[in-house]
């Protein structure tokens, strides 16, 4: 469901993109995430969210670390060159050292499953701003 | 001097696949996370890793490969980390790990999927501290920069199902991942692959280079490759070896490459008598993924689990592809060309020996109906 027309700008307005191949999960976070008047767009699985990065600057991506036969942070890696101001939200079922310490390294933020939603929120919020320049 | 390895390293073709591979290889020596590199035996797994190592801002520092297949538990894990004099019976001097051995390198596990269940657990602490100690050493702990990549043909997550790999390490390994497509799934790239490949073997055998026929460029791009890019290079060192003279038409090919129409069984089906489903799991795993007879039928013949009707019927389906050939069997079921003599000792030893002949009445694709010589004919 790639939406070709969404608008992909990183001034802060721009959708908030969520990748997730639990269904489930993505639409929970889809649905708090409009809930809290952002438009969004979402991935089910890893070739379909690169597919739309390698053209997309979104201001900010949720991704989770399983993504099939894929690591989330895979997607930050692929991105970050064209996209330096992305925001990333690595969100994981597991807490491991060593991915959050990765993902820390990228700059994302890591968060473990159930979703601390104040946190999330905050995060987005921050994130809603104008970016100043890096 | 050496030739420098950067420059040994080749990935050609011009298919979107090789296209993909190649930005992914960029987008992975850019990003210096760990690696994991995955496809079936002879896709160009190797290829890529040393890619990304040259590619990447390690390039000044080595490239360590160590592969985790077929080394005892104690052996890897002193290759990989070291060990101080006398920690082992043999272990005469301290000798490092190859983790210490590339500062600033990349270290290339292959075949990772090999690995024990302690070894797993090593090297995820490893991947946890990025430290090591050497076997037998009390504490003294080395911190070590290097990167790692990782590769497999097994199919992991299965294998972690399986409770054969450990999940935790999975992840920590696979944060890049790359997933090399087999031959037949890129099937455009083979006459390039199959020109630069006979090229270079009739040059160094130096022998005549023949035109490729177009019926003969039809075998090849409807054969399924089942060893890929490893598999056409041996084809077409043997035809190089054989110097096929002007032209090279199909009989010239190997004849494995003549025989199963593409898409339909291997073990021909009406015709064929029946067979276990052992054997035909055997037969598989040595004809489309490049197992070796060695390592698949003779151990569990040796233990008794596969009945001397079954082996029989290996050898005979072996004999129905090769047109009753024994060299080319050898080659078929994956074993090098000195095995043939320990090969056929064994199957004589065992009963199993069939006679050739009758297999040579069965018509082959092969319009001059010879029998195929064999791939180690010396050039003339
Ligand atoms: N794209 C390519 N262009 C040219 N040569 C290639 C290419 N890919 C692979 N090769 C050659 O094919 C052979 C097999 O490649 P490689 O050893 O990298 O395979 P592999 O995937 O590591 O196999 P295995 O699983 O058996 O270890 C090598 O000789 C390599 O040089
Ligand atoms: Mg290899």
């Amino acid at each position: 469901m790639a939406q070709e027309s969404a608008p992909a700008t990183t001034d802060g307005r721009g959708p908030v993109v969520i990748v997730d191949d639990d269904v489930s999960c993505l639409a929970a976070v889809e649905q708090i995430v409009r809930h809290w008047g952002h438009d969004t767009v979402t991935f089910r699985s890893f070739e379909d969210a690169r597919a739309y990065l390698a053209s997309a600057t979104p201001a900010v991506v949720i991704v989770d670390v399983r993504l099939g036969n894929y690591n989330g942070l895979q997607l930050i890696h692929f991105s970050q060159e064209r996209s330096p101001a992305t925001q990333w939200l690595v969100v994981s079922g597991f807490d491991d050292p060593v991915l959050r310490k990765e993902a820390t390294k990228l700059g994302a933020l890591f968060l473990t499953k159930p979703l601390d939603l104040g946190k999330l929120k905050e995060h987005l919020e921050r994130n809603e701003r104008p970016a100043t320049s890096a | 001097m050496s030739v420098s390895p950067n420059s040994e390293v080749r990935l050609l073709g011009t298919s979107e696949v090789v296209r993909n591979i190649l930005a992914d290889i960029d987008c992975a020596a850019r990003s210096g996370a760990k690696v994991l590199i995955t496809g079936e035996t002879g896709v160009g797994k190797e290829v890529v890793a040393r890619l990304i190592h040259h590619r990447s801002a390690r390039a000044a520092g080595k490239l360590v490969t160590v592969n985790c297949a077929g080394l005892p538990d104690s052996l890897l894990e002193s290759e990989l980390f070291g060990h101080v004099r006398g920690s082992f019976t043999g272990a005469y001097r301290d000798k490092p790990g190859l983790l210490e051995m590339a500062p600033n390198g990349t270290v290339f596990l292959d075949e990772v999927g090999e690995m024990s269940a302690r070894m797993q657990v090593v090297l995820l602490r490893f991947l946890e501290t990025g430290e090591i100690q050497r076997i037998g050493a009390d504490r003294s702990h080395t911190r070590v920069n290097v990167r790692l990549i990782t590769a497999t043909n097994r199919d992991l997550p299965k294998e972690i199902a399986a409770g054969n790999f450990r999940e935790d390490l999975f992840f920590r390994l696979n944060v890049i991942r790359m997933t090399i497509p087999p031959l037949r799934e890129r099937i455009e790239d083979v006459p390039l692959l199959f020109d630069h490949y006979l090229a270079l073997y009739c040059e160094q055998h130096r022998v005549e280079r023949p035109e490729i026929s177009q019926a003969a460029l039809d075998v090849l791009l409807g054969y399924r490759w089942p060893g890929n890019i490893r598999e056409l290079r041996n084809v077409a060192e043997r035809i190089a070896l054989k110097s096929v003279g002007q032209i090279l038409r199909p009989a010239d090919l190997p004849s494995e490459l003549l025989k199963p129409a593409q898409g339909a069984p291997l073990v021909a089906g009406a015709a064929a008598p029946t067979h276990s489903a052992q054997v035909e799991e055997m037969t598989q795993r040595m004809l489309r993924h490049g197992e070796s007879f060695w390592s698949v039928v003779y151990p569990v013949f040796m233990a008794r689990d596969l009945t001397r009707a079954d082996l029989r019927r290996i050898v005979e389906i072996g004999l129905e592809s090769t047109n009753g050939n024994y060299r080319l069997l050898v080659a078929l079921y994956n074993m090098p060309n000195e095995d043939y003599k320990r090969f056929l000792g064994f199957l004589r030893k065992h009963n199993c020996h069939l006679p050739f002949q009758r297999f040579r009445t069965i018509p082959s694709r092969v319009s001059s109906g010879n029998v195929p010589r064999t791939p180690v004919a010396a050039a003339g």
